[in-house]
């Protein structure tokens, strides 16, 4: 069996709140091909940003490994993590407040390189790189002078693409980076990951609460719900037989634009999501699940129920 | 004949014709509405579509006449509501007008309400503005009412904003909006800040209210799918245009459509397709501080022709159902 | 060739673009001239007006107005109010911006780090700095200098320990601010050190409120200092000081104005060009504003 690109084993994230243990993530399994795309979906505060930023390091983690190629990344002191920078990025949701007002294109895409290679490259191979990678996400090589704020909101997301792309990494984790853009330019920054994966054979690991676009680019599909991942499959499986209430419920309330779709049944979930602080055990969605029973309340567990199909549901033991 | 045409008129609420709106900044004039055309009849759910500047929220504060003091200004059209332009009506009639006969909803729940308020309170601020001449008693069973019906419990009025969760505080805003009975509301991006599963709560809870007061709403947003499930109209705009305007049926069966209706059709990721890549609309959203002499499109439109830059496209209408482009005038010439 | 012309387009650096703004800046230039002007005039006193005659003590010559030879007038000792003015603003000038410089490095370092950290690193630093805001920063100054012992260089050094609350708060509040953006997390995971990130990401980005803190508060580091002279600490008569000039002259301002007047000019000559100065520096570091 080959090895994931990325994988974590156990991973848990809480924050100490003045009310007791926010577990943000919880018990996240997770493997991600090479050259795959895993997306992972949910709702606001569900912690799949946390999830992203755990898995980088951009936030400590409570326990679990992260592992990337093999290794566990927890353990690495601040120069192996420099070195290990060079193979995973980041791409982040709002293209405004994720580049530096006050640095040019230039130095802002040269960024990465300078820190993660040091002077090792001489000024022409650093140009070359640079204009390679603004041609290649479609920023005109004139921009290269221009700041942040002359640019509109879908190309400032193409520079945040370019620098995380630059030190070409194996893999990028993308925290929403299309749900503050217009659709039109959605999808033109859509295209440009997918065909960046095709070239460079990248894996990501796509963030987000819009499950249209994660059926789009992704290849696995992970529902999370208060830090919990109630399913995981591949995407048409995932698309066609969700099992999990959550998932059902989720699918069902995509509004769509095909008109056969208005008179679905819906199924919705009843009540609002309850506090992720200091949770009661077993499964989070048990206090708006329709098919509640006692063991739902008791244990949580994501169980294989076909292959490659797993889901956190008690109805399919 | 002449009956038919007096109900026609009875039946529009809002008659937005020929609105122009400008932005004059120090750097520069932004041309926010250039002609815009819309009608709203009561009792109807109309959803407005497009993306980011084409100028939905500009109209919404026109018809409020909120528009921002000496940078906003109007230079020319109509805004007739019930008969009256609003346009010449004094201040003190558009105070009147404001949250009693035209309600709004922002876009962020959780900068609506003040957060040092009890909402119910606030709800009933509303009321005190509106209906001074009820009684104390008369505004609780009022304010409790509305509460219940949006699906607040009563009990929970003497809580602040902060203890309420986003989805909640979007709930109390609409609540706020619909007290006075508005005969329109204006919803700005109502659902853009809650997730999906919210989305379909409170959207089916408008519906609900709506049918409730006989409201008008206008549903601004730039999810198209959003208002093929809720709206029975839809309007879309570009560049401070209404470009297309019919029912939802038919702008949605995708027989006729503007080809920036179209680009945005295709440019969505949707459920059923299986198409690798996406289509997305080429070019950039056009400038809005110079105009063309044509059709703001033409430059991002597969079909341009050479009319389209020279000349603004007249009107092409069936069943109600209109769209400006010379792609269909010249189809029936 | 062309090749070069075009790596100099693109190479145009950052602090290149800082200069080229600010030179374009009208009242930021006027006041850089304003000041290099005084600087300059005060530098070069020595080569056209020798200390030690001009200030010589001449009761009889006390309280002229100014004539041809006096440009400014005597003082109620008979001294040359111009000579005292021109060396009175070596400690003045000199003092007061040393002052702030030292306050403003130290604070931006404290409020950076502390906001930069957070967590007890933050809780620890913010709350020494509460302590030395509840004491007045004269006394404050008072307290290190007699400490330290008398002079000019402690007398700066313990006025900036007076002045480096006020750098913090407000440094500590805007990278608080900053910290939480998304750009912060992208240095970081193309491995910047947290130094690198206070100093090149989130320092930079909240200058502005900082700058015009600092410039407008010269103008009081200022009057400190003679205010501390007055107390017999620093700087004692019969050295020159703008401060002291003015108090020494206080009885006689009501018949002979022009004793308060030019010192009291060149106190506002300063701090209106370091406040313009200051500004000017804020747009150049504001990549908005327009070339």
């Amino acid at each position: 069996m080959t090895i994931p690109l990325v994988e974590t084993v156990g991973l848990n994230k809480f924050f100490k709140t003045p009310g007791g243990m926010l577990h943000a993530v919880e018990n996240i399994n997770l493997k991600i091909p090479a050259r795959k795309t895993l997306g992972v979906v949910g709702e606001s505060g569900c912690g799949k940003s946390t999830l992203g930023r755990a898995i980088l390091r951009l936030t400590p983690v409570t326990s679990g490994e992260v592992l990337f190629e093999g290794k566990n990344i927890l353990h690495y002191s601040r120069d192996d993590m420099k070195h290990m920078y060079r193979n995973m990025q980041m791409i982040f949701q709002d293209p405004y407040s994720a580049l530096d007002p006050r640095m040019t294109l230039y130095n802002l895409i040269s960024e990465p390189i300078r820190e993660l290679y040091g002077d090792s490259l001489c000024q022409t191979e650093m140009d070359e790189r640079v204009h390679l990678i603004m041609e290649l996400c479609g920023l005109p090589r004139s921009y290269a002078n221009s700041y942040p704020h002359e640019l509109d909101g879908g190309r400032r997301q193409r520079v945040g693409l370019a620098r995380a792309m630059v030190i070409e990494p194996k893999f990028v984790v993308c925290d929403e980076p299309v749900s503050a853009l217009d659709v039109s330019v959605q999808a033109q920054i859509l295209n440009l990951l997918m065909d960046l994966q095709e070239q460079r054979g990248l894996s990501y690991m796509f963030i987000t609460h819009d499950l249209c676009v994660v059926r789009h680019i992704s290849d696995d599909i992970m529902v999370m719900y208060m830090g919990q991942a109630v399913e995981c499959a591949r995407k048409e499986e995932l698309f066609r037989h969700p099992l999990h209430p959550y998932t059902k419920a989720l699918l069902s309330a995509i509004p769509s634009t095909n008109l056969s779709r208005r008179n679905r049944i819906r199924y919705m979930p009843k009540g609002e999501v309850s506090s992720p602080i200091n949770p009661a055990p077993g499964c989070r969605f048990a206090p708006r699940c329709p098919y509640v029973s006692k063991k739902c309340k008791a244990e949580y567990q994501l169980k294989e129920v076909d292959t490659g199909h797993y889901v956190a549901c008690h109805m399919y033991d | 004949m002449a009956q038919d045409i007096k109900l026609n008129l009875e039946e529009i609420l809002l008659d937005i014709s020929d609105l122009h709106v400008q932005y004059n900044t120090d750097d520069a004039t932004i041309f926010a509405l250039n002609g815009f055309n819309l009608q709203v009849r009561r009792g109807e759910k109309l959803g407005l579509v497009g993306e980011t500047g084409a100028g939905k929220t500009t109209m919404a504060l026109s018809v409020l006449r909120l528009l921002p003091d000496k940078i906003g200004k109007v230079t020319a059209g109509r805004i007739l509501y019930g008969g009256d332009d609003l346009l010449e009506q004094t201040e003190a009639y558009m105070l009147g007008l404001r949250g009693r006969r035209i309600s709004m909803i922002f876009q962020d729940p959780m900068t609506s309400l003040n957060p040092i308020v009890a909402v119910g309170d606030q709800i009933m601020e509303v009321l005190d503005l509106h209906a001074p001449y009820m009684s104390r008693y008369e505004k609780n069973e009022r304010v409790d009412r509305i509460l219940s019906m949006v699906g607040i419990p009563p009990a929970r009025k003497m809580e602040f904003p902060y203890q309420f969760s986003g989805g909640m505080k979007q709930r109390i805003v609409i609540a706020m909006a619909l007290i006075a009975e508005p005969e329109l509301l204006l919803a700005d991006e109502p659902t853009t800040a809650l997730d999906v599963t919210m989305q379909a709560q409170i959207l089916d809870m408008m519906s609900r209210l709506k049918q409730e007061f006989n409201t008008s709403v206008v549903l601004i947003t730039h999810d198209l799918g959003v208002v093929a499930e809720f709206c029975d109209r839809v309007a879309v705009v570009y560049a401070g245009k209404v470009v297309e305007q019919g029912a939802v049926e038919q702008v949605f069966a995708r027989v006729r459509n503007h080809p920036y209706t179209v680009g945005l059709l295709n440019c969505i990721p949707d459920l059923e397709s299986t198409a690798a890549r996406l289509i997305p609309i080429p070019g950039q959203m056009a400038d809005p501080t110079r105009l063309s002499p044509g059709c703001a499109f033409a430059d991002r439109c597969v079909h341009c022709m050479d009319i389209c830059r020279r000349k603004p496209p007249k009107m092409y209408e069936q069943d109600g159902h209109w769209i400006l482009c010379h792609l269909f005038k010249e189809r029936e010439d | 060739m062309g090749n070069q012309n075009r790596q100099d387009s693109l190479e145009r650096s950052t602090w290149q673009l800082i200069v080229f703004r600010f030179s374009k800046n009208r009242l930021a230039m006027l006041g850089v001239i304003v000041l290099g002007l005084m600087i300059l005039a005060i530098l070069l006193a020595p080569l056209y007006m020798p200390y030690d005659e001009m200030i010589r003590q001449n009761v009889f010559n006390k309280l002229h107005p100014p004539s041809a030879q006096h440009p400014l007038g005597t003082d109620e000792l008979g001294r040359d109010l111009l000579a005292r003015v021109m060396y009175g603003g070596r400690i003045s000038l000199f003092g007061g911006i040393a002052t702030i410089t030292i306050a403003f490095v130290a604070g931006c370092m404290i409020g950076g780090i502390a906001g930069y950290f957070g967590g007890k690193v933050d809780t620890v630093l913010m709350r020494i700095i509460d302590m030395l805001m509840a004491i007045p920063p004269v006394l404050m100054a008072m307290a290190i200098l007699t400490a330290l012992g008398n002079g000019l260089f402690n007398l700066i050094i313990s006025l900036a320990i007076s002045q480096i609350p006020r750098f913090a708060r407000v440094v500590r509040s805007s990278v608080l601010t900053l910290r939480g953006l998304e750009y912060v997390d992208a240095a970081r995971c193309y491995g910047c050190s947290s130094f690198k990130i206070i100093l090149r990401h989130i320092l930079p980005n909240g200058i502005g409120p900082i700058v015009v803190a600092a410039t407008l508060t010269l103008g009081q580091i200022i009057l400190s200092i003679s205010s501390m002279g007055f107390l017999g600490l620093g700087v004692a008569p019969p050295t020159p000081e703008w401060g002291t000039i003015i108090s020494e002259n206080k009885l006689n301002l009501r018949y002979c104005p022009y004793l308060g007047i030019a010192p009291g000019i060149c106190i506002c000559l300063v701090v209106m060009a370091v406040n313009f100065i200051g500004d000017g520096l804020r747009d150049a570091f504001d990549p908005k504003t327009k070339n």
